[in-house]
C-alpha cells in the first residue's frame, strides 16, 4: 500500500524556502560588498521587502520579455508604465551606488596602496557591466517602440480620433512617446504640405484618406506570422486537456475555420491576430 | 502592400490590355491622339492602377443604376497569366523565368486574384511560391563568410522582385549567423 505524501512534503518544502528567502533578503542589502552578478539591484531591495511579487530580478525578466515581444509583434504594444518607472529609478540608484563605491576606492587606494583591493574591483566591474546590459535593453526597447510610432503614425492618429477604440492612446504610449508622436507628425505634415500637397486640388490634400483606391493609413499587419512559445499559467480556466492529457489552449483561425491546440511548452508559428489575446494575458510569448 | 510601398507602386504601373465598353469623348490621349474620342470596343493597354478602378466603376448616367451596368472597361485575359505561362508553371515552377514574364509577378498575381476571385490561379500560385521558396532557401543557405565574386547562379536571375527580397533577407540572415559562429 502506497501512501501519497507529496502534498505534505510540498508543505514542508514551502516552509523551508520561505525561511531561506527571508534570510537572504535580510543579509544581502545590509552587506553591499557581496553583490553578485544577478543581484546587483540589491541596494533597492529593502524598499520592496513587504511586496514579494516585485523583485528587481523579476522586473528584469519581464522587461526582457516585453522587449522580445515588442521586437517581434507587428503592432505597438501597450507601454508598461509601472515597470518602466521602477526600472528607470533602479538604474538611477544603481548609478549613484556605483559612484559612491568608487569614491570609497579612491580614498582606500590613497590611504593604503598595497592593500589587496583588486578583489573588490571585480565587483565594481560586474556592477558596471550589469548596468550597461540593463541600459542597453531599455534603450533598444524604446528605440523599437519609436520606430513603430513612426511607421503607424497615421493609424495612431486615427485611434486618437476614434473615441470607442479599445485602448486610449495615452495608455498605449508613454508621455514622451506621445510628445514625439505629436511633434514628429506635425513636422512631417508641414514638410509634405509645403513641398507637394499645397499644389494638389483640395479634395486630394488629405494625407489620411481611406476612401481612395489605396488606403493611405498603414495598419499593422494583423495576420503577420510570428513564432510563439506557449508558457501557460497554472490553474487557468481557459486551459483544456488534449487527447494525450497535456494541457493546452484552443484557438481558432477564423479564415480557415480551423481549431488549433497550443500545448504548453510548445513552439508554433501562428498568425498574430490569432494569438493576440493570449499575448495580452501573458500566456504566450514571442520569440 | 502599404500606400508608401515603392514596390507596390511599381507593380501597380504594369500595363494590362483592356477593352472599352463605351464611346468616351475626349479621352483620346489614352490612345496617344488627344482631342479624339475613344470608340467602343477599342483595345488599349492601361496601367493597373487605372484599369483596376475603371473595371469596377460602371458607366451609368445616374438614372438607371438598378440594372447591371457594364463597367467602363473590360479587363482582357492578361499575357502574364495566359495558359502558356500557367502550363509552364505547372510543368516546373523552379525552371520558369519569372523575371522575364513580369518583374512583379507575385504582386500582380495577388492583385489579379483579389480582383477576380480566381481560385485556380490562387492554388497554382501558392504552390509555385512554396516550391520556389524551397529553392531560394537552398540557394540562400549556401553562403561563404566572405562574399565570393561569382555568386550569381542562373536561378537567381529568374527571381521576381518579391523573391529577390526574400532571397536577400534569408541570405543575409544565414551569412550573419555563420559569421557570428566563425568569429566567436
Amino acid at each position: 500500500m502506497d501512501i501519497d505524501i507529496e502534498d505534505i512534503l510540498a508543505d514542508l518544502d514551502r516552509d523551508a524556502t520561505a525561511v531561506e528567502y527571508s534570510d537572504q533578503s535580510h543579509v544581502l542589502p545590509s552587506d553591499g560588498n557581496t553583490t553578485l552578478m544577478n543581484s546587483s539591484f540589491d541596494a533597492t531591495r529593502h524598499g520592496h521587502k513587504d511586496v514579494i511579487e516585485i523583485t528587481p530580478e523579476r522586473d528584469y525578466q519581464s522587461l526582457i520579455r516585453l522587449w522580445r515581444n515588442e521586437r517581434c509583434a507587428p503592432e505597438l504594444l501597450p507601454y508598461p508604465f509601472l515597470l518602466m518607472s521602477r526600472m528607470l529609478r533602479r538604474v538611477q540608484e544603481q548609478m549613484e551606488h556605483i559612484e559612491n563605491l568608487s569614491m570609497g576606492f579612491l580614498q582606500e587606494s590613497s590611504e593604503a596602496p598595497s592593500d589587496g583591493h583588486s578583489n573588490n574591483k571585480l565587483q565594481l566591474l560586474c556592477m558596471e557591466a550589469e548596468l550597461e546590459r540593463v541600459k542597453f535593453v531599455i534603450r533598444s526597447y524604446l528605440r523599437c517602440r519609436l520606430s513603430k510610432v513612426d511607421k503607424y503614425m497615421l493609424y495612431l492618429r486615427q485611434l486618437q480620433g476614434d473615441n470607442n477604440s479599445a485602448i486610449p492612446l495615452n495608455e498605449l504610449l508613454s508621455s514622451h512617446e506621445l510628445e514625439y508622436h505629436e511633434r514628429h507628425s506635425a513636422i512631417l505634415l508641414k514638410l509634405l504640405n509645403e513641398s507637394i500637397l499645397k499644389h494638389m486640388p483640395p479634395e486630394l490634400q488629405a494625407i489620411n484618406d481611406t476612401e481612395g483606391s489605396v488606403s493611405m493609413v498603414d495598419e499593422p499587419d494583423w495576420d503577420n506570422f510570428v513564432f510563439i512559445y506557449v508558457r501557460g499559467s497554472p490553474n487557468d480556466p481557459f486551459l483544456d486537456n488534449n487527447e494525450e492529457g497535456k494541457p493546452c489552449y484552443t484557438v481558432s483561425i477564423s479564415d480557415l475555420n480551423e481549431d488549433v491546440e497550443l500545448t504548453i511548452g510548445g513552439i508554433y508559428v501562428m498568425p498574430y491576430s490569432v494569438i493576440r489575446d493570449l499575448l495580452r494575458q501573458e500566456k504566450v510569448e514571442l520569440i | 502592400m502599404g500606400y508608401y510601398d515603392v514596390d507596390d507602386i511599381l507593380a501597380d504601373s504594369a500595363d494590362f490590355s483592356c477593352k472599352f465598353q463605351y464611346d468616351l469623348p475626349g479621352l483620346g490621349y489614352l490612345e496617344g491622339n488627344p482631342g479624339r474620342s475613344i470608340d467602343k470596343n477599342a483595345r488599349l493597354d492601361l496601367p493597373l492602377w487605372l484599369a483596376r478602378i475603371l473595371a469596377i466603376v460602371g458607366g451609368a448616367d445616374g438614372e438607371d443604376d438598378t440594372d447591371e451596368v457594364p463597367p467602363f472597361v473590360e479587363l482582357l485575359p492578361a499575357d502574364i497569366f495566359s495558359p502558356k505561362v500557367v502550363n509552364a508553371i505547372k510543368a516546373d515552377a523552379i525552371a520558369i523565368d519569372l523575371h522575364s514574364i513580369s518583374s512583379h509577378f507575385q504582386a500582380l498575381a495577388l492583385k489579379w486574384i483579389a480582383l477576380f476571385g480566381d481560385d485556380k490561379l490562387a492554388a497554382l500560385c501558392s504552390k509555385m511560391v512554396l516550391l520556389r521558396a524551397l529553392e531560394i532557401n537552398a540557394h540562400a543557405g549556401s553562403v561563404n563568410v566572405y562574399p565570393a565574386a561569382d555568386s550569381s547562379s542562373p536561378f537567381l536571375l529568374t527571381l521576381d522582385e518579391a523573391e529577390k527580397k526574400l532571397y536577400k533577407k534569408s541570405h543575409d540572415a544565414y551569412r550573419d549567423h555563420k559569421r557570428w559562429m566563425v568569429e566567436n
